[in-house]
């Protein structure tokens, strides 16, 4: 096709035409290494290889691999399917061990796992109960007082799912049970060390008393009035409705909040 | 033989040119500024210019204003010639300041915050509309001038321009389609809800990425590269199959953006079958690319245009390589929400669309202005810059990606998460952030040379006229009729094959067995019995078809309707049905106030809302994600990238003062965290006497309010408003601005807040209706008593 190119374009292109093709474009030509010429559109040579027997393999096995996956997944399901294999993983989780006030206090006596403990407790809890536990957002760990009971499995079951009408979360899950006993073990190790921070919230806690325990019922009783939310609560997974803002706790862990983070 | 003169129109082309060079660089400061954002939380300087807001902004400028521009300027030059006919210039100039007008409407309302919040379908309403108008001129020039042609026969890469024009049409119209509420501004709410949404959007959004950036840019290569190596095109049979296999396929693949989501799993399964099996089509236009190279290979040693082609094309067969491997449900699994997505779009954006782009520009500006490029070295410049900038960018994002995707579901062995702190996993990734800003600063820098150049080059010659001479084709004989072509063999074969293979979806799975096995057989003794019979002299059924412009468009518009049609339909038909079953209520009037913050705010850049099934991801975000959580989310909020942890079930997780002290100072609760301050949102205000009409609106989408409820949305908000006002004053002495107090923003100094005329938060402020909406989410509230159906009736009347 005889297009009338600028001069420059021309010459530029000349300069550049140390190519094999420097025939003019014409059907039925057979280029050096395309073969021969079945169109030309503008200019363009189109020739007609034959299509590379890699790629078409890589066609068809795409086309036979997806033929075999669904009916392997979805008509024969003799493949499990990832919501499948989600239940299957936490059918095997849950056989799972039984903590005891025993086991816990016991752990408190083992360094290494005080010292785990302390290092996710500076990477998880620091924020809101300062870094010696003195409290800031969260109260005053390391005093007599207790919001939700100070044993051992009443702290084990606080981290582990949380006093969610106060703003303390559920640590069980992203941390596991091993890190959250590793925690209640440097938690029990500060009790009662009394580092001046925040001023006591709860109540005060005489050894031997256990608040929260297998029914959640000891608490309902003390909250009823304030808390419609009871521990009872807290064990459900769901949590239909575990924050009420209408319903604000007894202890609201966050009063002191703004003024403490300014202040520090 | 006919001879005509012809003059072909390239004012045009050096409009659409000097836009997307413009466009260009507008896009990639933005994308300069977004990922320093992310490195450096105090770059978000104003609420306007915040990542969550300029996100939207820079990928709608590549996407619409770069490319966009850059494939109109390729179109309207190749079209043309290959038509030997000269486009309409009216409608060129229309189409031109059209398009340019919506560049700018979406530049100025994308920071504003006004958005669908649809990813690459931002842009609200009015100017959806004006880009359907605008697209359909397009349409109408294009297919005009197919309609004047003097050459009979349609060239590839005009199959791929037809296929561009009419998939765009679709996709576009269908995913925007959006009830507008009028009374709250520019403001609508999608037709389609939750899961359904979710399909429609990454329908369209996988098909924008395919043709939008994709298709075009294959015909753009297939007359550019072509025309700059001056040497023939490697095969026009692969050109056939990887056309049809390509646009065939690609419009299924969209749901593996979903994967692993409660999106159902049929659908999840063919989004990743049809990506596996689009790996070889989209590899057909690389082979035809780079093969049309052999015999130039010496040539791309010295020319910076081929340089440009032959990594651009490269780069395309990389990304085309990533997608089905990301699209496997178990890789998937690791990719997703991480940065390994955003290193593989960004293959694609600066190696292909960025380079071929390049290309055109460095062979056509010295072609229109009739003068030789003004610098071969800092074109080559530019190139070396560029890889070097894709490098480092794609480098460190694929590094961040697989990093954080395996921080994420790192257990340790009581089956706790190892990185319980979701900051601790984002932390890790800074120095990548750091390197990929590195990345796209040179890759900037390499396209701010070429903007230089191609000005100086511009400005050394003078606009040239091309004035060719045609030969005018006569018409022999009798055209065939058009029920040959369209109910020809490979078109019956293909239709049987296909309905075979749909009866799997209602057969048991032994009769499917065999549907599949009998459609398999067709298809192979079909290809056998053609390859024997190909050289009988007979025109082949595809040259007829290309001798037939309207035909062929046809044929390509029920062939990339199937696959939206296959996956969408079933999917809405179950929507009723859903709505009945349904546990969930619909968000109260304040939250779904607090949802449109939360769009105006383009939360969903960062953050998803849909935890899938894996155990480490219920560990950090609680139980799986269902469709009944999202059923009534219009759009739908999944999102597709994690910057910040999911939020599907952050509701109740924290008390309402956690979430206003993390809005108004993220660091004091959250410490490393990158998320912006959001302090504006305690001084805007919400017109809570407009929410009934949001309410009404989502009613008439499908969302089953109640009369009375719509009734009373507004006292509603104003009493939920209150009790969290109430709520924050007591836990954390925030103070309400009344008479005579001055809002003081959180991050003032301390002496000016504890001020004893200052205040806090204004009354009905965003921030509140944002944490209302906040701990609604996954929290799902015990349904309302049901009212009597008497009393519906009679409140139905005072609500009209």
């Amino acid at each position: 096709m005889p297009e009338v190119r600028p001069e420059s374009a021309r010459d530029e292109a000349a300069s550049d035409t140390k190519n094999p093709s420097t025939a003019e474009p014409a059907v039925g030509r057979v280029d050096a290494i395309q073969g021969e010429i079945l169109h030309v559109y503008d200019g363009i040579e189109e020739a007609d290889n034959e299509l590379p027997n890699w790629w078409l393999w890589t066609f068809y096995g795409a086309i036979v691999f997806s033929v075999f996956y669904w009916f392997a997944y979805h008509e024969f399901e003799s493949a499990a399917l990832p919501p499948q294999q989600y239940a299957q993983a936490m059918q095997a989780r849950a056989a799972g061990g039984e903590i005891t006030e025993d086991l816990l206090v016991a752990l408190v006596a083992d360094r290494d796992t005080v010292s785990a403990g302390a290092s996710l407790y500076q990477t998880n809890c620091a924020v809101c109960h300062a870094d010696r536990g003195e409290g800031n957002i969260g109260p005053n760990l390391t005093d007599a007082f207790w919001v939700h009971g100070g044993s051992a499995l009443d702290i084990h079951q606080v981290i582990s799912e949380g006093a969610l009408q106060n703003g303390m979360p559920a640590w069980g899950g992203t941390l596991g049970p091993e890190k959250v006993r590793q925690l209640t073990a440097f938690v029990l190790s500060i009790r009662d060390t009394n580092v001046s921070g925040k001023e006591p919230q709860g109540e005060r806690w005489v050894p031997g008393a256990r608040r929260a325990d297998e029914g959640g019922d000891d608490e309902s009783g003390d909250d009823a009035a304030g808390d419609g939310t009871g521990a009872g609560d807290v064990d459900d997974g769901e949590n239909p409705d575990t924050l009420d803002a209408d319903e604000p706790g007894p202890e609201a862990a966050v009063a002191d909040h703004e003024e403490d983070a300014r202040g520090g | 033989m006919k001879t005509e003169r012809i003059v072909y129109d390239d004012k045009v082309v050096r409009w659409f040119i000097w836009a997307s060079v413009l466009f260009g660089v507008v896009g990639l400061l933005v994308g300069i500024i977004v990922a320093l954002q992310l490195a450096f939380w105090p770059a978000n300087v104003h609420e306007y210019l915040s990542f969550g807001r300029l996100r939207p902004l820079h990928t709608n400028a590549i996407i619409f204003a770069f490319v966009g521009n850059m494939l109109f300027a390729g179109v309207y030059y190749s079209t043309q010639r290959l038509t030997k006919a000269r486009t309409n210039d009216t409608l060129s100039k229309i189409h031109f300041w059209g398009w340019q007008a919506i560049i700018a409407a979406a530049a100025i309302t994308l920071p504003l915050g006004i958005s669908q919040a649809k990813e690459y379908a931002e842009l609200e309403w009015p100017i959806d509309l004006a880009v359907a108008v605008i697209w359909l001129v397009f349409a109408a020039n294009f297919f005009l001038t197919l309609k004047n042609r003097r050459e009979k026969h349609l060239y590839v890469a005009l199959w791929f321009y037809i296929a561009t024009i009419i998939t765009i049409t679709i996709l576009y119209v269908v995913n925007n389609l959006a009830i507008p509420v009028l009374s709250a501004g520019v403001k609508s709410y999608s037709i389609f809800g939750g899961a359904q949404d979710a399909l429609v959007q990454w329908w369209y959004g996988h098909n924008a990425v395919a043709f939008f950036l994709t298709t075009p840019i294959l015909g753009i290569m297939y007359y550019f590269l072509p025309k700059a190596a001056e040497r023939p095109v490697f095969s026009y049979r692969l050109s056939i199959i990887h056309f049809w296999s390509l646009v065939f396929i690609y419009i299924w693949a969209g749901p593996h953006h979903l994967l692993n989501t409660a999106l159902p799993d049929w659908a999840q399964t063919l989004g990743m079958v049809f990506s596996l099996m689009l790996w070889a089509p989209s590899w057909g236009g690389m082979l035809n690319g780079l093969l049309t190279l052999r015999g130039a290979w010496d040539r791309v040693r010295r020319d910076p245009v081929l340089k440009f082609y032959a990594v651009g094309v490269t780069a395309y067969g990389m990304a085309t390589f990533e997608g089905p491997l990301l699209s496997i449900k178990a890789v998937s699994g690791l990719a997703h929400y991480t940065d390994w997505i955003i290193a593989h779009v960004h293959a694609g954006a600066l190696g292909w669309n960025g380079f071929m782009a390049a290309g055109m520009f460095y062979w056509l500006i010295p072609r229109i202005y009739g003068r030789e490029l003004h610098s071969r070295a800092a074109a080559n410049f530019h190139f070396w810059i560029g890889t070097l900038g894709i490098v480092l960018y794609v480098a460190s994002m694929w590094t961040a990606g697989v990093t954080q995707g395996l921080m994420w579901r790192a257990e340790n062995e009581g089956g706790g998460l190892m990185y319980p702190s979701f900051v601790e996993t984002f932390l890790a990734l800074m120095p990548m952030y750091w390197m990929r800003l590195v990345g796209g600063l040179l890759y900037l820098v390499g396209f701010l040379v070429m903007a230089w150049n191609l000005v100086a080059t511009a400005r050394a010659g003078k606009p040239v006229e091309v004035e060719v001479e045609v030969t005018v084709e006569e018409k022999h004989g009798e055209e065939v009729p058009w029920r040959k072509i369209v109910f020809g063999a490979p078109v019956l074969v293909s239709a049987l094959v296909m309905a075979l293979l749909g009866t799997v979806a209602v057969l048991e799975e032994v009769a499917s067995v065999v549907a599949v096995g009998l459609a398999v057989s067709i298809a192979f003794f079909f290809i056998l019995f053609s390859q024997i019979t190909k050289h009988t002299g007979k025109p082949a059924w595809h040259a007829l078809l290309e001798g037939r412009a309207l035909l062929f468009s046809a044929l390509t518009f029920v062939a990339v309707l199937i696959g939206g049609v296959a996956e969408i339909v079933p999917s809405l038909i179950t929507v009723p049905e859903q709505i009945a079953a349904t546990r969930n209520v619909p968000y109260s009037a304040l939250e779904l106030e607090g949802r449109d913050v939360y769009i105006a705010e383009g939360c969903y850049t960062c953050h998803s809302q849909m935890i899938r099934p894996f155990t480490w991801e219920a560990d950090r975000y609680g139980a799986p994600s269902t469709m009944d959580d999202s059923i009534f989310d219009h759009p739908f909020q999944w999102g597709s990238r994690r910057i910040g942890p999911d939020l599907a079930r952050v509701g109740g997780k924290y008390n309402h003062t956690w979430h206003y002290t993390h809005m108004l100072d993220p660091r004091e609760i959250s410490p490393g965290s990158n998320m912006p301050p959001y302090t504006h949102l305690a001084r805007n205000v919400i017109r809570f006497e407009d929410s009934a009409d949001k309410l009404r609106a989502m009613r008439s989408v499908g969302v089953p309010y109640r009369p009375e409820q719509i009734q009373s949305a507004e006292r509603d908000a104003r009493a939920q408003h209150d009790e969290i006002v109430g709520f924050l004053a007591e836990n954390a002495q925030v103070r309400l601005c009344t008479e005579g107090l001055e809002l003081v923003p959180y991050d003032a100094p301390a002496e000016r807040r504890s001020a004893s005329n200052a205040c806090d938060i204004n009354p009905n402020s965003q921030l509140v209706a944002l944490i209302a909406y906040l701990q609604r989410l996954g929290n799902i509230p015990a349904p309302p008593p049901e009212p009597s159906s008497g009393e519906v009736a009679l409140r139905a009347e005072d609500v009209r």
